[in-house]
């Protein structure tokens, strides 16, 4: 507001008239992320403690109980070991990999970048599900191993908590990758070739001076995949509950399914704190990283020689890849053309009719495609605009309630699909504001959950725009809106697109929001996934399902790039 | 500003497409059937009484569990959006009963039901039974350790070799638990040995049978139903499908898949259509479809399906017992199953 107030009269009635505007959009936008992300866990929190619209006898009785609940407690160190143990995992890998493509003479780089590209693109559950064909009871490699090493125990049980911490894992890295590599090359690294030149060895550099330098960002990303991994449900309802091993989210869930919808809200409170506190956490390592010290010169860094060990460790990273991402991708081909699951891989067991019967058989598949496409669709399309207007009143705005609208619109990222499923429940199944047993309670449900991926991706471009350009704009006689639409926009345009990406990807993947709240014509991709196996009885069902995901996941990953190329050839 | 431009424009023929289908809410003359069992089923039977009635049935299809967890939720957050439930077990239909959510109506042919599934005080009818059996990999299960009975499955050598679905997500399975635990004297013995034996949860029922026949597990306790109609599909597939059928010594246990109306406002024209699907699904129509997927017919003078042995023990269960208990049940179920 600088340039307007220092500025003469007619320009403080330009000033007036936004405040205006901005008052109005302002309380527009409070009163939508109330009604979207607040009401629901008010609603929430009302019925853990015994209040809902046929009850009145407030009591903490449940969250009591929940101290002598062995299997409530049982599922908290579960999903804390399981959290703990894959965010180091994860680091370790994500962490190592980066250092060595950023950091080292390692040939093969770019294949390195697109083997990590594409296991971050492979579903969890896929995953999930191509493991139990590998080293399932009947896995290939279990087969292998058994007839290989005559004995009779499996190289690996994969329904237990392990099989959920290597899926989690191999899901999770590349986000560690990615972060890090991205740091290590923006850090200064003449810090560390001084150091080199001083006499110091790669341990040392590495523990004295790398590391410490993108701490905050290996701290900020570890605490990144841990709340995801408490979050995650499917892989978690797949392998670990069949081994009789509650998590807290698949507590949630046997908690409706045991029809005990006061335990299932309390639990979600819980959940709730435990991420909601690893998010406050997390943005104070954020805030903190400014000290990492940005390269000054665009050099790149010297690559220091692997010498005769860059063969060995090459080969030790395909293979790495070979087991994590191209055996798990082969198996989930070929069993989807098998007659049926454990039938051997040979030409007179394979078949079209897997696919037959799920493109043009089963019209659900069809059904959850397109639901899934046009939910995804107008979820991203509404999270965009009310995310991204409230990112720009919370930066730019005097409006009173804005830290109110930013908080409101980021929130939700702490919450767990399952918890927003509950909730939603809870929010929208009685009139007037009835949305229960109809698409709109999953598309609003799906709005919440990608408010803060359009907030985070805008954010920080618009927090680099000199807002002169915006005061300049009013003094010339554009409106608020106008100003918003011809100024903003433009300039905060990738944030949007990629913000609008990842919603749109987040519907195609995500599984608890759906399976709670679909109803008759409103299956989604992620209720089929997990209902497919049962519905149809076969393994080789679902992995047909499985390969056409993730054709479809692939080639919307192309037309991104392919867009991307041509936006800036134009 | 392009691709601002595209994405509304994809935005707004994705709407004008599929407006008339995806986005629309359920239509109001039409009535709401929630339904567990298998899925063609379900679209079979909707198939057939719209021949007669009209597009007139919403149908949203789950397992036994999912179904009774959603007319719970909605129970308990205010009103149930279903007219019609069918399927599960008799133990739900007991407890919405005594939460007085359930509309009193006598079918007309209920004279041609076997008289072990008259019961329900006319608020809900047995509509057809399916029996918990063991299920066992011919290839995988040596013919002399065959088991004959439920006590066989006490045996140390299943261990990490059973399956079993869970009891607190699927009701059909909280079912079975409790007739294994009235059949072995109100005694948690076969469940501890199950515990013992590090015995796989599955979510469905249907997913017994169907590691089974994948050999990701030996043996297990399931609905014979499922079984009949993999072993169906595998046929069909020119394949020989290695299940096998244990017919208990002690007894089958008998679930029955009960219907229901719901109490709710309705017009005369929508009353009028849920009491004639009820009526239907007691029809010879409707039985014999169900009996095409494995499910035993509650009237009288019609055929069993192909696979059922003519004569049977059946384990005659409490079900009221059952209904009363199920909570205490549930409880100690995953106190054995989830030790931590």
């Amino acid at each position: 507001m600088q340039l307007l107030k220092r500025s003469c009269l007619p320009i403080r009635l330009v000033l007036r008239k936004h405040l205006k505007s901005e008052t109005v959009s302002g309380l527009f936008l409070l009163i939508t992320l109330t009604v979207l992300v607040i009401y629901p866990l008010i609603m929430l929190v009302l019925n853990s403690v015994g209040i809902s619209v046929n009850n009145f006898s407030f009591n903490l009785k449940d969250y009591l109980n929940l101290f002598f609940d062995r299997q409530f407690l049982g599922a908290l160190v579960n999903t804390l070991y399981l959290a703990l143990t894959v965010s180091i995992l994860s680091s370790l890998i994500g962490g190592g990999l980066a250092w060595l493509v950023t950091r080292t003479d390692l040939s093969g780089k770019g294949l390195i970048d697109l083997l990590v590209f594409l296991t971050f693109i492979i579903p969890s559950f896929i995953m999930a599900v191509s493991f139990i064909e590998l080293f399932g009871k009947n896995g290939i490699i279990t087969n292998l191993f058994l007839e290989t090493c005559k004995v009779n125990t499996s190289p690996l049980e994969i329904y237990s908590l392990g099989g959920v911490i290597l899926v989690m894992t191999i899901n999770l890295y590349p986000l560690v990758y990615m972060t890090l590599s991205n740091a290590l090359k923006n850090s200064d690294h003449s810090i560390e070739e001084a150091a080199y030149l001083d006499g110091a060895g790669r341990l040392r550099v590495l523990f004295s001076i790398t590391l410490p330098m993108i701490m905050p960002n290996i701290l900020a990303v570890g605490l990144l995949v841990f709340a995801r991994t408490v979050a995650c449900f499917g892989v978690a309802a797949l392998l670990a509950l069949p081994a009789r091993k509650y998590i807290l989210t698949t507590y949630i869930y046997t908690a409706l399914s045991s029809l005990n919808l006061s335990q299932a809200t309390t639990v979600s409170i819980i959940l709730i704190l435990l991420t909601g506190a690893i998010f406050l956490i997390q943005s104070k390592f954020l805030k903190n990283r400014d000290y990492i010290t940005l390269s000054a010169n665009s050099s790149r860094p010297k690559e220091l020689s692997l010498g005769r060990a860059k063969k060995t460790v090459m080969g030790i990273i395909l293979f790495f890849f070979f087991l994590t991402t191209i055996l798990p991708l082969i198996v989930i081909l070929l069993t989807s053309f098998l007659k049926a699951f454990g039938l051997d891989y040979q030409l007179s067991n394979f078949t079209l009719a897997n696919y037959r019967n799920i493109l043009f058989e089963q019209s659900l598949t069809i059904r959850a495609f397109r639901n899934s496409i046009l939910y995804g669709i107008l979820s991203a399309s509404i999270a965009l605009l009310l995310g991204s207007l409230a990112t720009y009143l919370a930066n730019r705005s005097s409006f009173r309630g804005r830290k109110m609208i930013e908080f409101f619109a980021s929130w939700p990222m702490a919450i767990p699909g399952i918890v927003i499923a509950v909730a939603a429940i809870l929010a929208w199944i009685n009139p007037p504001l009835k949305l229960y047993n109809t698409p709109w309670i999953i598309i609003v449900s799906y709005v919440t959950a990608s408010l803060p991926l359009v907030v985070k991706n805008v954010s920080g471009l618009l927090q680099n725009i000199d807002q002169e350009l915006e005061e300049m704009a009013w003094i010339l006689g554009a409106s608020y809106l106008k100003t918003f639409r011809w100024i903003i926009i433009p300039l905060i345009k990738p944030g949007l697109r990629t913000g609008w990406i990842l919603a749109f990807l987040f519907v195609l993947r995500e599984i608890p929001i759906s399976l709670m709240l679909y109803t008759s014509g409103t299956e989604t991709i992620g209720v089929l996934l997990f209902n497919l196996r049962s519905d149809s009885g076969g393994l080789e069902t679902l992995s047909a399902f499985a390969v056409i995901l993730l054709l479809l996941t692939i080639t919307g990953h192309l037309l991104i790039k392919g867009f991307r190329r041509w936006e800036k050839v134009n | 500003m392009k691709f601002v431009k595209l994405v509304f424009s994809i935005i707004f023929s994705f709407i004008l497409l599929f407006s008339n289908s995806s986005l629309e809410a359920a239509v109001e003359e039409q009535i709401n059937l929630y339904i567990s069992g298998p899925k063609e089923m379900a679209k079979l039977l909707e198939a057939e009484f719209e021949k007669e009635y009209g597009d007139v049935l919403n149908v949203y299809h789950s397992g036994s569990g999912p179904l009774r967890q959603k007319v719970w939720t909605e129970m308990l957050a205010g009103s149930i959006q279903a007219d019609i439930v069918w399927g599960a077990e008799p133990m739900m239909y007991q407890a919405l009963k005594e939460k007085g959510v359930l509309l009193r109506y006598r079918p007309p042919m209920i004279q041609d039901l076997k008289k072990e599934y008259i019961y329900g005080d006319g608020y809900f009818t047995a509509v057809n039974a399916r029996y918990g059996v063991i299920v066992y990999n011919k290839e995988r299960v040596l013919t002399d350790e065959i088991p004959t009975g439920w006590a066989d499955l006490l045996d140390r050598r299943w261990h990490q070799r059973l399956g079993i679905a869970d009891a607190s997500q699927s009701s059909t399975a909280l079912a079975i638990t409790s007739g294994l635990y009235q059949l072995f004297d109100y005694s948690w013995i076969l469940y501890r040995a199950l515990g013992e034996n590090e015995v796989m949860l599955t979510k469905q029922n249907i997913d017994v049978v169907s590691k089974i026949e994948t050999a990701e597990l030996d043996l297990g306790i399931a609905p014979h139903d499922g079984v009949l109609r993999l072993i169906n599909k595998a046929k069909k597939r020119g394949i020989e499908s290695p299940l096998g059928i244990i017919w208990p010594v002690e007894g089958i246990i008998s679930i029955q898949r009960p219907i229901a109306i719901i109490k709710k406002e309705r017009s005369l024209e929508a009353d009028n259509l849920v009491k004639k699907f009820v009526d239907f699904s007691l029809s010879e129509t409707g039985q014999n479809i169900a009996t095409r997927f494995g499910f035993i017919t509650v009237r009288n003078g019609l055929k069993l399906p192909e696979g059922v042995p003519q004569t049977i023990e059946v384990s005659s269960l409490d079900w009221k017992y059952a209904s009363k208990h199920q909570e205490e049940i549930r409880a100690t179920f995953k106190e054995i199953m989830f030790t931590d």
